[in-house]
């Protein structure tokens, strides 16, 4: 079975029409069908069609609205036969790549569901509603379009689904005027538990937030969200609803959601009748979270702005230096970009709530022991501009028991000289480049170098006196090709030496420094002479010590296999570089 | 690949460090090139930043100005970054519980440590 197709969540808008005219509705003015066509079945068949020969399979094609309950008959039914089929046809696939296979799922107001209930039946279609909690806000927002309540049609719709398996749930969203009527919210949970089919332990609750525009509504803090968590807790747990409360009615925020994802463009898709793709409900319409149209653009071209715009838009907001410490990072990813840019805030809204549900649930949601790296891989996807600094450490030799280089320098005050990041700097024209030990940094540095470079070597004042013999010791200077040679009895292949450079202490001594606490040294016409025997195809590596320190460094090799097997490459400090010719190089 | 000619000692340099991405991307194309190498020309701040599957033009404030998806030609870095000072390379870090530390960019061991300098 081919094993390269990625696998995408697709929510499909068949209809932006809606019955109802809930006064908090995301999609405001939008909720109107401006044009009839026969596209509602087409849209979707031609888009999974398209997916599928790029090799990109949904694994799970859900219905939203507007509100999908206003199509006609025939079309509704089309289009839930059409995915009741879709995961037959594609349940082996599905499977063998570990998906579950569902049934055809709809979120729905409820409102009109009577009207396709032999349908909803016949396909076993599983159904997500949404109310308002309490009900006297429900009734107060959730108006139709002749602004009539709606509850009583609801709750009587929701009878028409007792005598049927299908799965059946709703959700209401949660906020400051909701929060506040908490007890009345307590109290309709248990009448829905007691008096309807549906099942309670498998609700959810989402956490509004608001626009800079909304008026009606205004969103919990965060303190007001964990008091509210808190106190369902206190409410449902060991009760008939001691499931629900502990896993599913906050499950907003655990790894199946699309907030777990480091960039939430790879997988999940909401696809318009009209053929325009977005990421999903909440960047619907909004051409920051538009990914193009299925008739009109390739499949390649809507996946790359897809991954594109989800991580330009995390960028905008930038990182929080608060989640390198908080564990969690691989759960929650900084939460969803949308709403981030909406409050233009860099962490989840729901920061404290999610860390309170997580170490609630510590069997399942640990604090990761491997936070360095998590942080580290997230940064290095997602905001690779700061990944580098986070470059987790420890990691250079993985066998527990041995120590650690880092270790051994620590303990060695002559060690410490080697791999002092502070020992040299080389300036370059203007610029200086502080050197490190090329197996103590986490990256390659690489410099250009041309005829007119003045190239000027700082030497930290002790490098070359602290010793026995000052007189004795020099400055050594390595220049190394980037081009390979095999060497020696071990038949390695390693960069090959160009040439070895001594200047003995007080030669350097003599030059007068410009930089305070550091002896400097021309190495530019040094260099010079060599350009002919450097690489052009791959950086060239220039490494400076001195020589007593080189001599320690083999002598700890001979006594110490920790050191030396940690240190088998070259220890010293260095930078790569490649050298221009202006003749050459612009002949070519 | 480049439409202009770099006349400068300091556009050739550009025009290198460009080329640096070339050996570590398959798909850019001679109008993405242009693009990263006038960026890079426009202002001394400005940054190129590109990890396993995306390219980003950070401008002197460090924001990402713009993405571009890429396809990379190996695994052996996670992240390119070129300034006007020059490119930094971080090598592809191995998780722990897969393999260990992937060591540096080049094999350059020396530790036969054999000349025949007696004057050390």
């Amino acid at each position: 079975m081919n094993n390269n197709y990625k696998f995408i969540h697709l929510l499909y808008v068949p209809t932006m029409n809606c019955n109802m005219q809930c006064k908090y509705c995301y999609l405001k003015e939008n909720t109107v069908d401006l044009k009839q066509d026969n596209k509602y079945l087409k849209t979707l068949k031609y888009a999974v069609n398209k997916f599928k020969k790029a090799n990109i399979i949904p694994f799970n094609i859900s219905l939203h609205g507007g509100e999908i309950t206003t199509l006609s008959k025939k079309d509704f039914r089309d289009i839930i036969e059409y995915i009741s089929n879709y995961y037959k046809d594609n349940k082996r696939l599905l499977e063998f790549n570990n998906f579950r296979i569902g049934e055809p799922h709809i979120k729905t107001n409820l409102y009109h569901l009577d009207k396709h209930i032999d349908t909803i039946k016949d396909f076993n279609v599983s159904i997500s509603g949404s109310l308002d909690l309490p009900f006297s806000l429900h009734d107060e927002f959730r108006v139709t379009k002749g602004n009539q309540k709606t509850l009583d049609k609801i709750l009587e719709n929701i009878k028409l689904l007792e005598n049927i398996p299908n799965k059946k749930k709703v959700s209401a969203t949660i906020f400051k005027e909701h929060y506040e009527r908490i007890d009345e919210i307590i109290e309709d949970i248990k009448y829905l538990e007691k008096n309807t089919c549906l099942d309670m332990n498998d609700f959810n609750f989402m956490i509004g937030f608001v626009s800079e525009n909304d008026k009606l509504l205004h969103a919990m803090t965060e303190d007001e969200q964990v008091k509210f968590y808190n106190r369902m807790k206190k409410e449902f747990i060991d009760t008939t609803l001691d499931y629900g409360v502990r896993t599913t009615w906050f499950a907003e925020f655990n790894p199946t959601y699309c907030t777990n994802c480091d960039n939430c463009g790879e997988k999940f898709f909401l696809l318009e009748r009209d053929g325009d793709i977005y990421s999903c409900v909440r960047g619907q319409k909004n051409p920051d979270f538009y990914y193009g149209n299925i008739y009109k653009d390739t499949v390649e071209t809507i996946m790359n702005n897809a991954r594109t715009k989800i991580f330009l838009n995390h960028n905008k907001i930038g990182f929080n230096s608060e989640c390198l410490d908080c564990k969690y990072l691989y759960l929650c990813k900084t939460g969803c970009p949308f709403v981030k840019n909406n409050y233009k805030t860099n962490k989840s809204y729901t920061c404290k709530l999610q860390q309170e549900i997580y170490k609630d649930n510590n069997d399942i949601y640990k604090e990761d022991d491997n936070n360095d790296e998590s942080v580290y891989m997230y940064l290095s996807k997602m905001h690779p501009n700061i990944a580098q600094k986070y470059y987790p450490q420890k990691n250079k030799i993985n066998v527990d028991d041995i120590v650690q280089l880092t270790d051994i320098i620590k303990q060695d005050e002559k060690l410490k000289y080697i791999y002092d990041p502070k020992a040299f700097i080389l300036k370059v024209d203007n610029t200086e480049y502080p050197l490190e030990s090329q197996i103590l940094k986490n990256k390659r540095d690489i410099i250009y170098l041309t005829e007119k470079s003045k190239i000027t070597l700082y030497i930290k004042n002790g490098v070359l006196e602290n010793c026995d013999y000052p007189v004795n010791n020099s400055l050594y200077i390595m220049l190394l090709s980037g081009n390979l040679v095999q060497y020696g009895d071990e038949n390695r292949i390693k960069q090959e030496h160009i040439m070895t450079h001594q200047i003995y202490t007080n030669t350097i001594l003599k030059n007068k420094s410009d930089k305070t606490c550091y002896h400097c040294v021309d190495i530019t016409n040094i260099i010079a002479l060599y350009y002919k025997e450097l690489s052009n195809e791959n950086p060239n590596n220039i490494f400076f010590t001195t020589s007593e320190l080189r001599d320690y460094h083999y002598n700890k090799q001979k006594n110490n296999a920790y050191y030396h097997i940690q240190s088998i490459n070259l220890p010293f400090q260095n930078i790569e570089f490649f050298y221009i010719n202006y003749k050459e190089d612009k002949n070519d | 690949m480049i439409s202009q000619k770099p006349k400068t000692y300091n556009e050739i340099i550009r025009m290198k460090k460009c080329y640096i991405l070339t050996q570590h991307f398959s798909n850019i194309t001679e109008n993405t090139f242009n693009e990263i190498y006038n960026f890079l020309g426009e202002s001394p701040n400005n940054t190129i930043i590109a990890n396993q599957n995306s390219l980003s033009f950070v401008n002197g404030a460090t924001e990402v100005v713009k993405s571009i998806t890429l396809t990379p030609k190996d695994h052996s870095f996670d992240n390119i970054k070129i300034t006007a000072s020059g490119v930094s390379i971080t090598p592809h870090y191995s998780p722990r519980s897969s393999s260990s530390w992937s060591g540096s960019s080049t094999n350059n061991n020396n530790n036969n440590n054999n000349n025949n300098n007696n004057n050390r």
